[in-house]
């Protein structure tokens, strides 16, 4: 029997003695907030849509069971994005099924925007998902059309009016549903002062009346690069004075934290350095490393990883050595193919650097990286000490802040301290 | 954390100043930053004089005239390690000292005189001239001012409009960049090579321009001016000739640049010179910046950094083997200079717990938040109690900061870095790191830290080793310790040359001088009595009376009996004392005198005294030189003593039941007995000082605190006054414990303290001499103990506290610092207790003694020098000597015996212990104690500082 008042979420009671953990297995979104940022990748962020890494549907069930060997007391299993499990509902599904395989006990939850959980209510049900929160932030078009920039409906985007009238009847369709199976209910909405913040009261209302559980009203906060960038947030006297109106319909649940897409234990705790080196490590393609006795470096001068892929007209190859002073051997140097075959230059690196378990630069680009990736060359933007990055690389720890030197890229804060981005 | 540090509160305003990186919701929203500071909150923050002061003074040619009253300029007095390679006109303090009647009329007059006057005397090649905030009060016209006396000298005569009032350095940076605009453009620039750079915002701290400019010119990149490190005008008026501007410190120099890209086309580039990766960065980054004009110069810069940091890597990965896991704080003015910090110490294997600046903008702060790990504390423009909030909050083994910082971190027993401009080592460049790396090792793995409240809990130290050190009084079995014997034999076999040791009769006449009324008297030739006479008083400075029996050639041949009969008839009528002190020499003991015999015929002569006087008490000691040193005779005649007076041997010699029974609390009837061994005067007062504090009045035995370091007389005396009484020492045998000093002593068969135990019942405590924290813990744990106190008195841990605060202040100097120490072997166990405590290594510990456990005593006392020193027993000076050459110490520790030996190897000598001959004072050197370690420890630090400030060219006056 699967206990539902373990769900840390749903039952303030239960949120310092049991955890939670996020398998960040969807990326993508189907609508977009005009509160929502999710470009802005960085583990130092906590809130809705912010992941370290994405896991594929196999490796995110290893990887739970990884996390529950590590933290105790985990009870509840959920899909919150980073972008929504219904615009990735193979994976979404594909993830449910596998951890409810190994796990007949643990709750599963999922957070969703109800755009496209419809056709998959029967399957969750099946599959035993006992809590689902949707977030449901007008219940009028005409509100709804000033939250939402588009939505996309299979492959059509919509805009406007239409695009929340969509919306809107997927979501209450969705609680309907959803509550016909017995299924738990939250609606999120999220308090935007001068744009929702008044219809709050009618939201709860209406979801109420379809049989939603409980009701959690969010502080809308800014986040640099949304369009909602400069709406000031609420200030607590009307998140308190929200509350109490939508109370009327519907109990509150005042204890969020805002988890990201990737959120491990206790609501309270933070992402520690283990949970990111996990992550990061079943966010890999599984490889067999023995193959793979090497790494590749991109280098100047052979003591710092400070070339772009684009730019190393050579790499650098080591190996571990409990010999050396540095721990590592330099064994050779290879040659990278010459510019101008396109993309099959970067597919002839890769078997080029067949034996090697990863490539070490300051930088690269999307397409070269997946190139790489594909043939079983792992990339790591870093720069630093080579031996620093080896370091972390063969022995599998968590990249340090430090060393991960995407914030001298070009662009944002770019203050040339890197070589260039020629 | 505390709960200091619990009660430490955010003001509400700076509350959005302060932030996390991590997973707290609230970090998403942007630091507040670049605001004026909060009025009352204690930044640490300058004004914009000081920014503008801090740009230009490293223009070594030119005249830097502070116009204001005297505060402004005399506070920046050469406060800064920029160095210059010519000119050091830049390194006075130039004022017009504006006084009140200055103020009300206006300084225009005088700072046209003061101008005119100073650049006559010094010709300058400009002149800068800084307005302080009264300037822009009263008004004056600096700028007119500047212009006639430029017409008139014909030197460029700039001002700066740098009152205090109007912002922070910051502002004051921007016009320093003014005042240098006005400079710039008036040189020639026709025999600038294309490839050429101006280095802005370096500022030549301990040298470090010479390093940066040693890397582009080894690129084969022109460097026009440097600005203003070792800067000259004349290269300053040229500097638009040069094709690219690298700006390091960017808050401070970016005006500028701003500038010569505006009206010159030049355009800058914002580098570090600070830790491997952002110096290697900077270096390619010119090197790609020229590649069209010299495509072989990223090859030679390849060259060149992978050479470097191949020279430095190995040291580094040593020191962050021992660095790894620690935890630093940092608080610097500049941004950039916390990015490169963050790095450099991810280089040590630390983590960056907290870090914060004076002066960081959005963008910085945004980008620190993703530089550091989940958790470090992220702020804007501290003071100093949050900065203490978040060092104890977070835990941190290290601040990196400046001078304003160091005492919060000190006062909490935290390693500091100094990366402000008063810093005194280079730490830019790849050299630079591994400066950095050794001063953060230096202050990091300090022992003192060991020491302080915070790192030890040692308030409780004292008392726990109260129990310890009774719990201990019975001395331990002999531990034989490997000594350094074998290679001295091997070395010198047969002769010693220049001996680290006196002879026996030496240290007994030493003892009886502290016997109040006693005449120290040799059985033996006179030339031994005046030796000895000769070397104490040039040591003590005070009358020495030495008898002595002065044998001849008869009495060598057919004895001493007569002479010693006659000579002790003429000591106690010359003389009247109280006690005769007998000392045997090695002639009379090798002749094989009966001097008990002597002594029973000389009652037998004199039953009625001599003229009147009654025979006072004769106490014997044998004292052949060829059996010890003088530290033996001084212990065999403390325990003569003892034997003779206090517990004379009966037929039933056991410890009577009744006095070992007995309770040990001291009373006037039952006293403490103290036998110090060899200390100084000053240490006999200090220690009847410290019992005082736990309402013990100790018989200290000997005692010439008086004798041998008293005042001057208004009529001859034959006896100085002072000294043990004898009916003190009679009553000794009644004692309740006795303390004797000397950790060697386990080793000896018999000495006053074990005697008074196996034959009146005593407790014994037996210590090392309380020299250093620890052992001076552990005496004072005994004295606790024996007063029943639960803890040592308010005003000497007060004493402790002060200590181990200076410890903290002083200790990167001396880190790991080497030092011989000689001496005694008791005093050179002590010292190297000290030297262990403070960080310093005692490389060789050496004495003329031969106890077998000095090496033991040391291990016991100075663990954490175990495998890493040289212990030697039975050594001479040219032992010492030999050992020395290879060990390298930095100073010598010990009697002016060493003073030729420090000489050869250019080290300072600490003087301590005895003989000191050749300076004043020997008598006053204070070794035991906290107020011991105290003077000590300042003397050597200070003797590093001296000798540190003697080899800098420069000199340094700044700490």
């Amino acid at each position: 029997m699967i206990d539902l008042s373990q769900h840390p979420c749903f039952n303030k009671d239960s949120h310092h003695t049991h955890g939670r953990v996020h398998l960040p297995v969807a990326p993508r979104c189907n609508l977009q907030c005009n509160f929502c940022n999710r470009k802005f990748d960085c583990m130092n962020e906590s809130r809705p849509g912010v992941t370290s890494a994405v896991l594929a549907p196999q490796r995110a069930a290893d990887y739970l069971d990884d996390v529950l060997r590590r933290v105790p007391n985990i009870a509840v299993v959920g899909i919150a994005g980073p972008g929504d499990p219904f615009a990735n509902a193979e994976e979404t599904l594909a993830t449910l099924t596998a951890v409810r395989r190994r796990h007949p006990q643990i709750l599963l939850c999922l957070a969703t925007n109800g755009l496209a959980i419809g056709p998959h209510i029967a399957a969750l049900a099946a599959l035993e998902v006992s809590h689902v929160t949707i977030t449901i932030n007008a219940v009028d078009p005409l509100i709804g059309a000033k939250i939402y920039a588009w939505v996309r409906d299979g492959h059509r985007p919509m805009r406007g009016i239409p695009a929340a009238q969509l919306l809107l009847d997927r979501q209450l369709d969705a609680v309907r549903q959803l509550k016909e199976r017995g299924i738990v209910v939250k609606i999120n909405t999220i308090i935007m002062p001068g744009v929702n913040d008044s219809h709050i009261g009618e939201v709860a209302k209406t979801v109420a009346a379809l049989g939603a559980d409980i009701m959690n009203c969010m502080a809308f906060l800014p986040v640099e690069g949304a369009v909602f960038e400069d709406l000031p947030p609420p200030d607590a006297k009307l998140v308190a004075g929200t509350r109490l109106l939508a109370e009327r319909h519907l109990p509150q649940m005042t204890h969020c934290a805002r988890c990201r897409a990737d959120a491990v234990g206790l609501i309270d705790e933070g992402m520690t350095p283990e949970h990111l080196g996990a992550l990061a490590r079943f966010s890999r393609p599984e490889a067999d490393l023995s193959a793979r006795p090497y790494i590749a470096v991109a280098s100047q001068e052979g003591m710092l990883v400070n070339q772009h892929l684009g730019e190393a007209a050579r790499v650098l190859v080591f190996r571990q050595d409990a010999e050396t002073p540095s721990g590592f051997k330099y064994i050779e140097t290879r040659r990278a193919p010459e510019p101008g075959a396109g993309p099959a230059r970067w597919a002839e690196f890769g078997d080029i650097l067949h034996d090697c378990r990863a490539l070490l630069v300051s930088a690269a680009g999307p397409q070269p990286k997946r190139a790489l990736e594909a043939r079983g060359v792992r990339v790591i933007e870093m720069e630093g000490m080579i031996e620093d990055g080896l370091d972390v690389v063969f022995n599998d720890k968590p990249m340090p802040p430090v060393l991960a030197r995407r914030f001298s890229g070009c662009g944002f804060s770019c203050k040339g301290t890197g070589t260039g981005c020629g | 954390m505390t709960a200091v540090a619990d009660t430490i509160s955010i003001l509400p305003a700076r509350a959005a100043s302060v932030t996390v990186a991590g997973n707290n919701p609230a970090t998403a929203a942007p630091l507040a930053c670049d605001r004026n500071s909060l009025a009352g909150s204690v930044t640490q923050r300058a004004c914009a004089f000081c920014g503008s002061r801090v740009i230009l003074y490293p223009v070594a040619d030119a005249l830097h005239l502070v116009h204001g009253p005297i505060g402004c300029a005399a506070y920046t007095w050469d406060i800064r390690g920029a160095q210059s390679s010519g000119p050091q006109l830049f390194r006075n303090s130039f004022s017009t000292d504006l006084r009140e009647l200055d103020v009300i009329y206006g300084g225009e007059k005088k700072l046209g005189a003061a101008l005119r006057e100073l650049i006559a005397r010094h010709a300058p090649k400009a002149a800068f001239v800084y307005s302080t905030c009264i300037v822009g009060l009263i008004g004056d016209d600096v700028e007119a001012v500047c212009k006639s006396v430029a017409a008139d000298t014909g030197i460029p005569v700039i001002p700066v409009a740098s009152e205090g009032f109007k912002g922070t350095k910051k502002t004051g940076y921007r016009a320093a960049c003014d005042a240098l605009w006005r400079l710039v453009g008036s040189g020639d620039t026709a025999d600038i090579p294309p490839v050429s750079i101006n280095l802005l915002g370096d500022f030549n701290i301990a040298g470090e321009t010479w390093i940066v400019r040693d890397y582009f010119t080894r690129m084969g990149v022109h460097i026009v001016a440097t600005l203003t490190g070792d800067g000259r005008v004349d290269a300053i008026r040229r500097c638009h000739g040069a094709k690219l501007n690298l700006v390091q410190c960017s808050g401070s120099m970016t005006p500028l640049a701003k500038m010569l890209e505006a009206q010159h086309g030049i355009p800058f580039k914002r580098v570090s010179f600070f830790g491997i990766e952002d110096v290697s960065a900077a270096l390619y980054e010119t090197a790609a910046f020229f590649a069209a004009q010299d495509p072989e110069l990223p090859a030679r810069t390849q060259t060149l950094v992978r050479s470097e940091i191949e020279a430095v890597m190995p040291e580094l990965r040593r020191i962050r083997a021992e660095l790894a896991g620690k935890k630093a704080a940092i608080y610097v003015g500049g941004a950039f200079k916390a990015f490169s910090l963050v790095r450099a110490l991810r280089t040590l294997g630390m983590t960056t717990a907290l870090v914060g600046t004076q002066t960081g903008d959005k963008e910085d702060y945004a980008l620190l938040r993703q530089m550091c790990d989940p958790g470090t504390i992220i702020v804007d423009d501290s003071n100093p109690l949050e900065l203490a909030k978040f060092c104890l909050e977070k835990d941190v083994d290290l601040f990196i900061g400046g001078v304003k910082e160091r005492p919060i971190a000190y006062k909490l027993g935290i390693g500091f870095c100094d990366h402000n401009h008063e810093r005194k080592e280079a730490l830019a460049g790849y050299v630079g790191m591994v400066n950095f790396a050794r001063e953060v090792r230096a202050s990091v793995l300090s022992p003192v830290w060991q020491q302080t409240p915070r790192r030890a809990n040692a308030a409780a130290n004292a008392v726990a080793a109260a129990a310890v050190a009774v719990a201990t009084a019975v001395p331990p079995p002999p531990r034989r310790v490997p000594v350094a014997r074998a290679r001295a034999a091997a070395t010198y076999p047969n002769a010693t040359t220049n001996a680290c040791k006196l002879c026996t009769p030496l240290g007994a006449c030493l003892v009886f001088r502290g016997v109040r009324g006693a005449i120290p008297f040799l059985h033996g030739s006179q030339g031994c009595a005046t030796y000895i006479r000769r070397y104490v008083i040039s040591h003590f400075r005070e009358p020495m009376d030495i008898a002595a029996s002065n044998f001849s050639e008869s009495s060598a041949i057919f004895g001493g009996g007569l002479n010693v009969r006659i000579g002790l008839e003429n000591v106690i009528r010359q003389y009247k004392p109280e006690l005769v002190g007998l000392a045997t020499t090695c002639l009379s003991e090798t002749i094989g005198e009966n001097l008990a015999g002597h002594l029973h015929d000389f009652h037998e002569e004199h039953p009625a005294g001599v003229e009147g006087v009654a025979i006072p008490p004769i106490v014997s000691v044998s004292c052949a030189s060829y059996r010890g040193t003088h530290a033996n005779g001084f212990h065999k005649a403390v325990r003569a003593l003892v034997e003779t007076l206090a517990a004379p041997a009966t037929a039933d010699t056991a410890a009577t039941a009744d006095n070992a029974a007995a309770p040990t609390a001291p009373t006037a009837a039952r006293p403490v007995a103290l036998f110090p061994g060899m200390l100084s005067p000053a240490d006999l007062r200090e220690l009847r000082r410290i019992a005082g504090y736990f309402d013990i009045s100790p018989t200290i035995l000997p005692d010439y605190s008086d004798t041998l370091d008293g005042p001057s007389w208004a009529d001859y005396q034959k006896l100085p006054a002072g000294g043990t009484a004898v009916a003190d020492i009679r009553a000794l045998a009644n004692a309740a414990a006795a303390v004797e000093f000397g950790r060697t002593l386990a080793y000896a068969p018999a000495t006053a303290a074990t005697v008074l135990a196996s034959r009146c019942g005593v407790a014994a405590h037996r210590l090392g001499m309380p020299i250093g924290v620890r052992e001076t813990d552990r005496f004072l744990g005994v004295l606790a103990a024996l007063a029943g106190l639960p803890q040592i008195p308010a005003p000497l841990a007060a004493e402790r506290g002060r200590l181990t605060d200076s410890w903290v202040d002083g200790h990167k100097y001396i880190f790991e610092k080497r030092a011989v120490v000689y001496g005694e072997e008791d005093l050179v166990v002590g010292l190297a207790a000290l030297l262990a405590e403070i960080g310093v290594t005692p490389v060789l510990c050496a004495s003329g003694g031969r106890s077998g456990g000095f090496a033991a005593a040391i291990a016991d006392v100075a663990p954490e020098t175990t495998g890493k020193i040289l212990v030697r027993e039975g050594a001479d000076f040219s032992e010492i000597e030999a050992d020395a050459a290879t060990l390298r110490p930095d100073f010598l520790l010990g009697s002016s015996k060493g003073q030729a030996l420090a000489r050869r190897l250019g080290v300072p000598l600490v003087r301590c212990g005895f003989p000191i001959h050749d300076r004043i004072g020997g008598q006053r050197v204070l070794h035991v104690g906290y107020a011991g370690a105290q003077s000590l420890f300042d003397r050597i630090v200070n003797a590093v500082l001296e000798r540190k400030q003697a080899a800098s060219e420069v000199g340094y006056s700044y700490l």
